[in-house]
Order: C-alpha cells, then sequence, then structure tokens
C-alpha cells in the first residue's frame, strides 16, 4: 500500500514538472525529454506487468487531462500502457543484468516516444507532419535515453527502500521449476551463475526480496550493482556473503551437497523459514561435498545389459497415491508402506516388474522415501526430483540406476532434481561417442557446479538440500511446458492446458531409494 | 506476476478503453461525456500546477532564458496600474524580466485602449502541441475563445477554462489559424505557425487571399476582427513579414513572419477580457523602426 502511493506520488511529481518545468525547455534539437515516460518505464521494470501497465495507464490519462493538453484523450494512455506492460513482461531483465535493465528501459524510451509521435502523427495528421516528427523525435529519443539510467537508479532505489522485490525468482522463464530454459551445465554454465549471481554480484543486480522477509531486503541495496563495485578483497567477500545470504544462493563450489546427504544429518522436515539465517555451509564431520562420488563407487558394477523398459503410464498415478498415503519418513515402516506400486496398480501388477526387467519409474515430487529398492532385485533407473527423505544410499547397496561411466557404449543418464531456481536440463561433459542425457530440473546452484573435472558418473541428487533452504520451492504450483518466450506462450491460451498434458521435462521419481540406509 | 490470465485481461481492458476514449474524442472533441472529464481533471492537475507554480516558475524561468537581462526603467504614468495588476498577478515579487514584459503588455493595451487580465504561464504542453496552461480561469472572468496578448504581440487564444486556469493555444500552433491584416494596405489573410520546429524557428506563416498582392519584407499585420470579439479582438500587432515565398502557382500570396510575440519565452500574458468598442486599427503597431529589427 505504501508503496503504490510512493509510485503514484512519483507518477504525479514527474507529470507536474514534466508539464511546468521540462516542456517549456528549449534544446538543442527542439525535443524534450519524457519524465512521466521515463517514469512508467522504470515502475513498470520494478512492478511487473500490471503494475506498469496501471501506472502507464493512468500517467497517460494524466497526461491527457491535464490543462494544457489539447490532444485526443486516450492517446498517451494507450502508448503508455502499452509501454509499461511490455516493460513489466521484462522485468527479470532487472534481475539479471544491470547493464541488460538500463538497455531495455532505454530501448523502451525510444519506443515509447516513436510510438507516442506516431500516433500522433496519424490522428493529427493536418497539424503534425511527418517532417515534424523527423525533425523533434531523434532528439527527444536522445534525451531519454541519457536520463532514462538515472530514472531507473532512483525508482530502483526507492523501491528497494520501500521494501520492494526486484527480482522475482519465477519471472523468468529462466527461473523456473523444470522451466523451459536451455541447458545450464557445461555449456551454460556462465548464464546459470550470471542468473544465480553466485560469484556474479558485481554484474547482476542481487536482490530476491520477493520470498524472503523484509529484513532481507534492507542489506539489499548493499548488494550487486547499485552499490558499484566492491574495492577490495574483504569487501568482495562481503558482498559475496550478502548475496549467498539474500539469494540462498552457495558462495562457492561445493557448499551443497552432491549426491545424496549422509543419513542423520539433518531432518528430513523441511525447516521453518525462520530459522534459516545464514549461507548453507559445510558440514565436515558429517559428509563432504562430493560424497556422492564415494557413494557411487559400487555402482560401477553393476550395469545389466538389459532392454530398459519405461513405465510412463503409471506415474502419475502411482505419485498421486503416494501422497494420498502420507508422507513415511520413519525408518520403522520403511519396509511396506513406502512401495506404492504393490496395491494392484502399476508395473508390478502387470509383470513389468520381475525380476529380469529393469525397472525406471517416472515419478514427481514423491514423497519421502517411497518406494524401496529390495536387495535382490536389480536397480531401477530412478529419475527425478522428489525431495529425498530418509532413504538414501548407503554406499554397500547397489547404486540404483547408475550406469558405469567407463563402459563403452552405455548411455550415461543424469538426472537432476527440480529445485527452486533455475530448471535446466544439464548437458554434463560427457566422454566422446557416448551421449549423455539430462532430464529434469536442476537446481541453480547446483547448475553452476558442473565442474568438468568431476567422474563422470551420473548423479542423483537429493532434493533435501534445497528443500530446506527454500521451503517456500516445494509448494510451487506444477508447470507446464512453454514454447515462446516469457512465461506465455502461443500455445499456452488462458485456461487452457497445452496438448500434451504434464511437462515435457520429466520429473523422474524416486519412488525406489527407501530401502537405502 | 504469476496471474498472466488477469494481467492480460487488464490489458486488454486498458487497450479498449483507451481506444474508445480515442474515438469519441476524435469524432466530436466536445462530447459532454469528455467535457465533463476534462473539466473535473482538469480542475484538479490543473489546481496541482497553479499550487506549485510559485515554486515552479522561478525554475522553469531560469531554465528558459537562462541570465535575465535588465529592464529598461520606462514606468511612470503606468506605475498606479502596474500595482494593481501585481495584486492581480498575485506574485509579491516581480523579477526584472516579468517587470518588463508587464510593462510592455500594459502599455501595448494601453495603446489599443483592451482592458486586460494579466496572468502567468504556469504549464507547456506535452509533445508536439504548442499550448500553455496560464494561472487565471471562469474565476476570474476567463472564458474560451478569448484573445490572449503576449508583451509585444499576439499570443494565442484561450480554448479551455476551467476555474482556475484556462488553456492557451499559442498562434505558433500548427493548428492555430489568426485573421490578420496587413499594415498599410489592409489586406486580408491569415497566419498559421510551424509547430514545434526547428526550420522555421519561431517563424509564422501569411497567406494572402489575393494571390496578385505584392509583398515586401518590413510589412506589419495586426490581427483582423472577428465577430463579437472573439477569438480575437482587432489591432492586435502579429508580426512582421521577413521573407517573401513567392511560388508560382499558388493561390495565395506567401510570407513568412517573424512575430512579435517570443512564443520561447511567455511569462506574463494578458487575457483581453474587453475592448475599447472601436478597432484601434493600425495604432498599437511599434513604429516601424523598432519593428525591422
Amino acid at each position: 500500500m505504501r508503496r503504490v502511493a510512493v509510485a503514484v506520488a512519483a507518477l504525479a511529481a514527474a507529470l507536474l514538472i514534466q508539464l511546468t518545468i521540462v516542456n517549456g525547455l528549449v534544446l538543442p534539437g527542439g525535443g524534450t525529454p519524457d519524465l512521466v515516460l521515463l517514469c512508467v518505464i522504470a515502475l513498470a521494470l520494478v512492478g511487473g506487468r500490471r503494475g506498469g501497465l496501471i501506472a502507464g495507464f493512468g500517467a497517460g490519462l494524466a497526461i491527457d487531462l491535464a490543462p494544457p493538453a489539447s490532444q485526443l484523450l486516450g492517446q498517451y494512455a494507450l502508448v503508455f500502457c502499452l509501454v509499461g506492460y511490455c516493460c513489466g513482461r521484462l522485468r527479470f531483465t532487472l534481475r539479471r543484468s544491470a547493464a541488460l535493465a538500463l538497455a531495455v528501459a532505454a530501448m523502451a524510451a525510444a519506443v515509447g516516444e516513436a510510438l507516442a509521435a506516431g500516433i500522433t502523427l496519424a490522428l493529427d495528421s493536418p497539424d503534425v507532419t511527418w517532417a515534424t516528427v523527423v525533425q523533434l523525435l531523434p532528439s527527444s529519443v536522445l534525451y531519454d535515453v541519457v536520463l532514462s539510467p538515472l530514472v531507473l537508479f532512483v525508482v530502483v532505489r526507492v523501491a528497494l527502500a520501500l521494501g520492494a522485490g526486484v527480482g522475482e525468482p519465477a519471472g523468468s522463464p529462466a527461473l523456473e521449476l523444470g522451466g523451459s530454459a536451455g541447458p545450464a551445465g557445461a555449456a551454460g554454465e556462465g548464464a546459470a551463475r550470471r542468473v544465480g549471481l553466485a560469484g556474479a554480484g558485481r554484474v547482476g543486480l542481487a536482490v530476491c526480496g520477493s520470498l524472503r522477509p523484509a529484513g532481507d531486503v534492507a542489506a539489499a541495496g548493499a548488494v550487486g550493482w547499485l552499490s558499484g563495485p566492491a574495492k577490495s578483497r574483504q569487501a568482495r567477500r562481503a558482498q559475496d556473503r550478502r548475496i549467498a545470504l539474500l539469494t540462498g544462493a552457495a558462495q562457492r563450489k561445493g557448499d551443497v551437497w552432491v549426491g545424496s546427504r549422509p543419513a542423520g544429518v539433518r531432518p528430513a522436515d523441511p525447516v521453518p523459514a525462520g530459522r534459516k539465517t545464514g549461507p548453507v555451509r559445510l558440514n565436515p564431520g558429517a559428509g563432504v561435498a562430493g560424497s556422492a562420488a564415494a557413494v557411487s563407487r559400487p555402482a560401477a558394477r553393476v550395469v545389466p545389459q538389459r532392454p530398459v523398459r519405461l513405465g510412463l503410464a503409471d506415474q502419475q498415478r502411482r505419485s498421486r497415491r503416494a501422497r494420498s498415503g502420507g508422507l513415511i519418513r520413519s525408518g520403522a515402516d520403511r519396509s511396506g508402506a513406502g512401495r506404492p506400486d504393490r496395491d494392484g496398480h502399476g508395473v508390478d501388477r502387470h509383470g513389468l516388474f520381475g525380476s529380469g526387467v529393469r525397472r525406471i519409474s517416472f515419478g514427481s515430487g514423491n514423497p519421502v522415501g517411497a518406494g524401496r529398492l529390495s536387495p535382490g532385485r536389480l536397480s531401477p533407473v530412478r529419475l527425478g526430483p522428489g525431495w529425498l527423505g530418509p532413504g538414501r544410499l548407503s554406499p554397500g547397496r547397489l547404486g540404483p540406476g547408475r550406469l558405469s561411466p567407463g563402459r563403452p557404449g552405455v548411455p550415461r543418464i543424469s538426472f537432476a532434481g527440480g529445485s527452486e531456481l533455475v530448471g535446466a536440463g544439464r548437458v554434463s561433459r560427457s566422454r566422446p561417442g557416448i551421449p549423455s542425457i539430462a532430464f529434469g530440473g536442476g537446481s541453480l546452484r547446483r547448475a553452476g557446479r558442473m565442474s568438468p573435472g568431476r567422474p563422470a558418473a551420473p548423479r542423483f541428487r537429493s532434493e533435501s538440500s534445497s528443500s530446506v533452504r527454500n521451503p517456500a520451492a516445494r509448494s510451487r504450483p506444477r508447470k507446464t511446458a512453454r514454447f515462446g518466450i516469457g512465461r506465455s506462450s502461443v500455445l499456452h491460451l488462458p485456461g487452457l492446458r497445452r496438448a500434451g498434458g504434464r511437462s515435457t521435462v520429466w520429473r523422474i521419481g524416486s519412488t525406489r531409494t527407501k530401502g537405502y540406509s | 506476476m504469476r496471474d498472466t490470465r488477469s494481467s492480460r485481461l487488464l490489458l486488454a481492458a486498458a487497450l479498449i478503453t483507451a481506444l474508445a476514449l480515442i474515438a469519441i474524442s476524435y469524432q466530436n472533441a466536445s462530447a459532454p461525456l469528455l467535457r465533463g472529464i476534462r473539466n473535473v481533471a482538469g480542475s484538479a492537475l490543473g489546481g496541482a500546477e497553479r499550487a506549485i507554480s510559485p515554486v515552479t516558475a522561478p525554475v522553469a524561468r531560469f531554465l528558459r532564458s537562462g541570465v535575465v537581462a535588465a529592464g529598461n526603467g520606462q514606468v511612470t504614468a503606468l506605475q498606479r496600474q502596474l500595482t494593481t495588476l501585481r495584486a492581480q498577478v498575485g506574485a509579491a515579487q516581480l523579477t526584472k524580466a516579468e517587470y518588463r514584459q508587464l510593462d510592455q503588455l500594459l502599455r501595448t493595451s494601453g495603446t489599443g485602449g483592451y482592458r486586460v487580465l494579466a496572468a502567468s504561464v504556469i504549464a507547456f504542453g506535452q509533445g508536439f502541441q504548442q499550448t500553455v496552461t496560464l494561472n487565471a480561469g471562469t474565476a476570474q472572468g476567463v472564458r474560451p475563445e478569448q484573445t490572449v496578448l503576449g508583451p509585444a504581440g499576439l499570443a494565442g487564444r484561450v480554448i479551455a477554462a476551467t476555474g482556475q486556469t484556462c488553456t492557451v493555444l499559442l498562434a505558433s500552433d500548427a493548428g492555430s489559424v489568426v485573421g490578420v491584416r496587413l499594415e498599410p494596405s489592409g489586406q486580408i489573410g491569415w497566419v498559421t505557425g510551424y509547430g514545434r520546429t526547428a526550420d522555421h524557428a519561431g517563424l509564422l506563416k501569411l497567406q494572402i487571399l489575393d494571390p496578385a498582392t505584392v509583398l515586401t519584407p518590413g510589412e506589419q499585420l495586426v490581427t483582423a476582427a472577428s465577430m463579437n470579439d472573439r477569438p480575437f479582438v482587432p489591432g492586435i500587432p502579429v508580426g512582421v513579414i521577413a521573407a517573401v515565398l513567392n511560388r508560382a502557382g499558388t493561390l495565395t500570396a506567401q510570407a513568412l513572419v517573424r512575430p512579435y510575440a517570443d512564443f520561447t519565452a511567455l511569462d506574463v500574458v494578458g487575457i483581453v477580457i474587453g475592448s475599447a468598442g472601436h478597432s484601434p486599427s493600425f495604432a498599437v503597431l511599434p513604429p516601424p523602426s523598432k519593428a525591422r529589427r
């Protein structure tokens, strides 16, 4: 509410200054800057689509109505609400990089001026001629472009001071769970890091306020491009720390669990949001980063050369059943209750789960440890996120679905668990000749962490660390696959689900892990 | 923004509203609905402009004119009237530029016998329009279609008035048409503006109905009489011919006119709320030597 009031006040001030001072200036080239347009652009970049749309329409209507106006009513309202809406759509640029946001603001200012001139030319044609427009437009655009960084800076600063979230994690396609972002593995590592601001605090705007308590936002002003580059190493470290604090991202490589977390380190239940204050750190006593490598060692032995069958059809049923069956957390009831496929449906029933058939179960976000792997059975290929609870791999067991990296001709499949930030199927740097398949939305902080020197074993990541870090991630609704730029697409009409139903980014369920540990 | 659907609906609603407003005002700019909206919003926003004008006007004046030149001291018989007008303007302290403009305005209007209401420019039009807002409205007796006098010559006409403010269409606007008479011959023609262009900076375009008229630079123009003195009272100096545009095949004789009023530096203006009842003819014009500047 306070932000709305401040936005209205800012627009009113911009309008009055524009009308009483700026429009009267005689500047070289004949044009004048349009402060109201710049203000609308900045507000839209901070406030998103709806905010930009409303601000643009209101400000444009005010210009159309404010006393010296003699143009047609609605001209500027039309132009400004379009500009505001489009800038709101490009809101994620503000989070991604300062240069990009400034470029967007400058571009939007130029487009807005051109649109306003064009509509004037079309509607007031006897009075306003093409020659006049051609003469005045370049200088107006120039003044706008020059002033846009200043206005954007001021608006962003004020918004931050008022506790606005500049970056919305769900605001961009790259930042969505299981989203349509491109691969952010070895190839896209740079992009992923830039998005995640891990180590890129000098470039990106490291503000991630919308899901965080307001207390974090106070620190946000000292982070990112608004505060300028860090001068000393100490300042840089402090900045990194703050970025990590704000975004939940790790400061360095190796700060999160790679592979499943050893048992008993943390409770499987998500920690309440209030408890999580600092960056996640290594816990040397309980396990180290990269422990998945040690865990996965035995897996290299078992690579059955059998046909792989995908049980795609039953995965929704099973996951639904698993959800409705309640969460199984304790070790005592691991044996039976966690096997949702035993109740008459699914692969078992149809004879697909025989001892000789390798099983791939596609599930999604199953609750803790649903499904277990019996020791005598062949290991299933287990795909998907599903924040892993107490069920986890023990070193002596067969790693589920771990295909030997060294064996020639065997495709490696690596599946990443979806997390709250970047959904990025990642392409690991594989050895030549072996196809490598990557599924799923990996979490951002891991996306950047695929070091090329790592052993090329497929990695199965527990989701628990990220869900602990950000409990809100699990409550996100599912996404459908999208085509196109941004959150909308040609195929995604409002109220109409896309043909094909669920996401094409398969989240591959971990229904069979409970037997471990 | 997760609610793409609702924000799209909002966008559609906003676009439709804007287009509908454009269509209505394009069809009939003085539709009752629009007039009501413009009146209400104009009163509010004009009131705001007027309220902050004590702060913004000096800033704008400074930015527009830069260094203010020293005024001349020819104030003798108009001293008393000036004091009255000062109260009308409402500014306790007049700058020297204002003082000079007001002085000139009073001499001009005094010569022609016009009753003027002094007002200050408080806002300027957006985009390509050449309009200004004055801090006098219907409460002071201002009505639409009244003549507005600059310090040295015609400034424009009132096109809209709210309670405390009025909007003036300057003679330099491309949509403004002013009927004029040539000084020695009394030929009738009209003057239009060029709008905000740098091509003919500060110049107006004169067209004389008789294509056979021989125009010479230095000839002066005054406003021609209008019915009931609306929108223009007769005899107000408009400008002096600066260049003659002789183009073969045109139906009118054309020339470029340098206006007496400086439209980029308007500050104190007078709204003519009454005239002497007779046309002053060419009496208000400055002496020709001064006109050729």
